[in-house]
């Protein structure tokens, strides 16, 4: 019971006026960033916050951290429901069903399940960060290189599997996220791979890169062969009632938010796990799941509210083993570590007992952020989804600008940007052969993980691939995949059969 | 009529395109001997090790009232360096850009494919800061007590035990293949890319052995998780003062530079000599201050404050060693 006195004194600390107006102010940045990529990702924002956040008190300056990276996170899903652009790794899956629903003329009720569904999920992240944190971080010690592996190959098969209907281009899609995601120095052998010579390719291509090319200009480059007049912008709703979700949708969804929840908390926990496995992971078992596998992929509601959940629990999770172990689990983290250090704190396993009037107001402000971005966000739905109501011959331009501007600001380099108009081409040929971006994209995130942990663990065995079944984590993965390969095709054949039997 | 009305998106369109671009092009250049705007170049991403030291020097240079501006922090990561030697490179006789650099920028010059890449002694190096004490840590648990007990269990099992780390081209992996050479040892070098996961690996019993700095460990020691077994530089470490040197333990060490790990400023080539002294004005205050005392006992750094013909010397004597350590790192390779 000294985790609720812990806590608390931990709320006492964090509901002073002037933590709660950092709160706010961190979750409307957050939310800002989270929406314009031209202002950068929330890591890099929160480096360049780094000399304002020090000149507050420490437990001030890292509430209003989590904030920002909280409210960056809730406000991904913004872009990618609406104009089908991913700005952060963790929303690449929402395009898949949460676009669809807002060319339904549904973009309100995705955009209230990913807010309710988030806040739902990291409530739990942080109840399950309070509770179970020293738990948590014994597992993710025992998370060695073969664990990992298998965690990515199981994401590598979810994405070919996810590919929509032709597996054939989902499989090039993948590939070629898997070749661009070579590029740079090996960090085993010093090898340079497929950087030409050129020290702006030696550690590879960023995301934002990427998904600005492959999502945002493509998009704008198909639609400049259509005339602009004829174009209509999508539906949007009329009363305020159509920008929330549906009673059904919410009862429609309540498993894939607490899988989602448990998924994303579990992974997060992982150093190194990060948000964009446990939406993708959360998504594929919500599907597999689901009674109506063959509805996602075309709107299905489930499929908004399961990987947003995760993603947002992650927030969670991650939080583990930054405070009990010190070991940033992703950038946002890592920043965070950064003002510790320069606060002249530690973290590590004894930051519990040596700082708990920091450790304990911050686990605190993170539920409170967290209705603050429900509150916040809400209200603020139908003036996003007018967004969609800009005619194109405005929107486009402003696109093409935030997505130049965006590509810029990532490291500050001239040659990102002339990167982005030739993946901007690529993207373009793809839609042009209607080979979906999707699993390039996320191939790209996890082909690098994916390579360096089969490696790592092949070479603790000695090149015997029987490492990734002797170790009972990673045996446990295995079977997982091979479960849900079996339900899978078992659920598929057997909806074949009774669509066949039907005739 | 019709034509021009298809034409205005277009023109607004480009119009916005070029305000962009134009605001991305402003970047103003001036070459005046005195810094007036100065912007400090890292390796490193924020929350980075060079990163993080950029922003304790402008922290403390500021309580110690040495410095009265603030200087931003300028990220240029890729290559582990090199792309920060190439961002001066390119402002050559700038005043306005310098960097805080490790030693790993001499070898990643070397061990860089790339002929075109800038490499440390084409820079103006103003001054060499600190030292980082390089250690060994290992499981508390583990049957190594000293780096005695982990060579000689090395020799028993030649090619078995892990050490975790970093890139394959840095230099806890080149002093090791160096003191596995002097030993008549070998054992595999485990890569990853972030510091966590290096920990874990530790803990979980997957490596047996990491070189790092003090605060790589120290939070775990303390909790009990990890121990120390031995200090690589000639002398011993003030947070760990029973840990008994590699030297003292007898392992032979000939080969690997005693400052192992060493941070410093550097600045863009063809500086006025009036800029060098600029900057060496501050850097001497910032050094004698009593806070950067209080950071340097934190990180387990040993201030190391050398500027002209005695740093020529330094860097050069560096330079070659290393040159023998990547020799030997492209060997086994």
């Amino acid at each position: 019971m000294s985790v609720l006195y812990n806590l608390m004194d931990g709320f006492e600390g964090a509901l002073t006026l002037m933590n709660l107006m950092w709160i706010i102010a961190g979750a409307v940045l957050g939310t800002l960033i989270g929406i314009l990529p031209g202002l950068g990702n929330p890591a890099a924002t929160l480096a360049i916050l780094l000399p304002l956040t020090l000149r507050l008190p420490p437990a001030t300056g890292l509430i209003m951290m989590a904030g920002i990276y909280h409210g960056a996170k809730f406000a991904g899903a913004t872009t990618a429901i609406l104009l089908n652009i991913p700005t952060e790794t963790s929303s690449v899956v929402l395009c898949y069903d949460g676009h669809e629903l807002a060319k339904q003329g549904r973009a309100g009720a995705a955009m209230g399940m990913s807010a309710i569904s988030g806040f739902i999920a990291s409530t739990i992240g942080v109840i399950g960060l309070t509770f179970a944190a020293p738990l948590a971080a014994k597992i993710a010690i025992d998370f060695g290189p073969p664990e990992f592996a298998m965690l990515m190959v199981f994401g590598l098969l979810l994405v070919v599997s996810m590919a929509g209907k032709s597996p054939i281009k989902g499989l090039i899609s993948m590939l070629f996220g898997l070749l661009v995601a070579c590029v740079g120095v090996d960090i085993f052998t010093g090898s340079e791979r497929f950087t030409f010579g050129s020290i702006n390719l030696y550690d590879g291509i960023e995301f934002l890169i990427l998904t600005l090319g492959l999502f945002a200009i493509s998009e704008v480059l198909i639609n400049t062969g259509k005339k602009m007049k004829e174009a209509k912008p999508m539906d949007t709703p009329k009363r305020f009632r159509d920008y929330l979700p549906t009673w059904d949708d919410l009862r429609r969804s309540r498993l894939a938010i607490l899988l989602g929840s448990i998924v994303g908390f579990f992974i997060g926990a992982l150093p190194g796990g990060g948000s964009t496995i446990a939406s993708f992971v959360s998504y594929a078992l919500v599907k597999n799941t689901s009674k109506h596998p063959e509805k996602f992929g075309t709107g299905a509601i489930e499929g908004v509210a399961g990987p947003e959940a995760a993603n947002n629990s992650e927030s969670g999770g991650t939080m583990i083993p930054l405070l009990s172990l010190g070991l940033p689990g992703s950038a946002s983290t890592t920043v965070m570590l950064a003002a510790l250090l320069l606060y002249g704190i530690q973290p590590g396993p004894l930051l519990f007992t040596s700082h708990p009037e920091i450790v304990w107001p911050v686990i605190a402000s993170l539920y409170l952020g967290t209705i603050v971005l429900l509150v916040l966000n809400l209200p603020m739905i139908p003036v996003w989804v007018q967004i969609l109501r800009i005619p194109y011959w405005l929107l486009y331009p402003i696109i093409l600008l935030l997505a130049v501007v965006g590509a810029y600001s990532v490291r500050g380099s001239i040659f990102d940007v002339w990167l982005l108009m030739g993946f901007s081409a690529f993207g373009y040929m793809m839609r042009r052969l209607e080979i979906p971006a999707a699993p390039m994209l996320m191939a790209f995130v996890l082909g690098p993980e994916a390579e360096s942990s089969i490696r790592q663990s092949l070479m603790l065995s000695n090149n015997r691939l029987s490492i990734f079944i002797e170790r009972p984590i990673s045996a446990g993965i295995v079977a997982a995949i091979l479960l849900l390969i079996a339900f899978a095709v078992y659920s598929r054949t057997k909806h074949r059969r009774r669509a066949m039997s039907a005739y | 009529m019709m034509k021009s009305k298809t034409l205005r998106p277009l023109a607004l369109m480009s119009s916005i395109a070029f305000l962009a671009f134009s605001l991305v092009a402003c970047d103003k250049q001036e070459n005046a001997a005195i810094p007036n705007n100065v912007q400090m170049v890292v390796d490193t991403g924020p929350g980075g090790g060079s990163d993080l030291f950029a922003r304790e020097i402008v922290k403390i240079a500021q309580q110690a009232h040495v410095l009265d501006q603030n200087w931003p922090v300028l990220s240029k990561p890729q290559g582990g360096g090199l792309a920060a030697m190439n961002f001066l490179n390119e402002h050559a006789n700038d005043p306005n850009y310098i960097s805080a650099f490790t030693s790993k920028w001499v070898s990643t010059g070397f061990t860089a494919g790339n002929k075109a890449a800038t490499t440390v002694d084409k820079l103006t190096v103003i001054a060499m800061l600190a030292d980082e004490q390089q250690l060994v840590a290992v499981p508390a648990k583990s049957p190594y007590n000293t780096f005695a007990d982990f060579i000689a269990d090395a020799k028993k099992h030649p090619g078995q035990l892990v050490q975790v780390g970093g890139a394959y081209q840095s230099v806890d992996n080149l002093a090791a293949l160096q003191i596995q050479k002097n030993t008549g040892t070998s054992w595999k070098y485990l890569s990853f890319a972030d510091g966590g996961p290096r920990i874990t690996a530790l803990l979980r019993g997957d490596a047996q052995m990491m070189i790092g700095a003090q605060n790589d460990f120290s939070e775990q020691v303390a909790a009990g998780q990890l121990k120390i077994i031995g200090v690589l530089s000639s002398d011993r470490n003030k947070k760990f003062p029973n840990v008994s040197t590699l030297i003292e333990q007898g392992v032979p060490m000939n080969g690997v530079p005693d400052e192992l790990q060493f941070r410093g400023i550097a600045a863009p080539p063809g500086v006025k000599p009036e800029t060098i002294a600029w900057y060496q004005n501050i850097f001497s205050k910032l050094v004698k201050s009593p806070e950067w005392e209080k950071y340097m006992a934190e990180e387990g750094d040993r201030t190391q404050y050398v500027t002209g013909d005695a740093l020529k010397q330094k860097m050069s004597s560096y330079t070659t060693d290393i040159k023998q350590l990547v020799t030997l790192l492209k060997e086994k390779n």
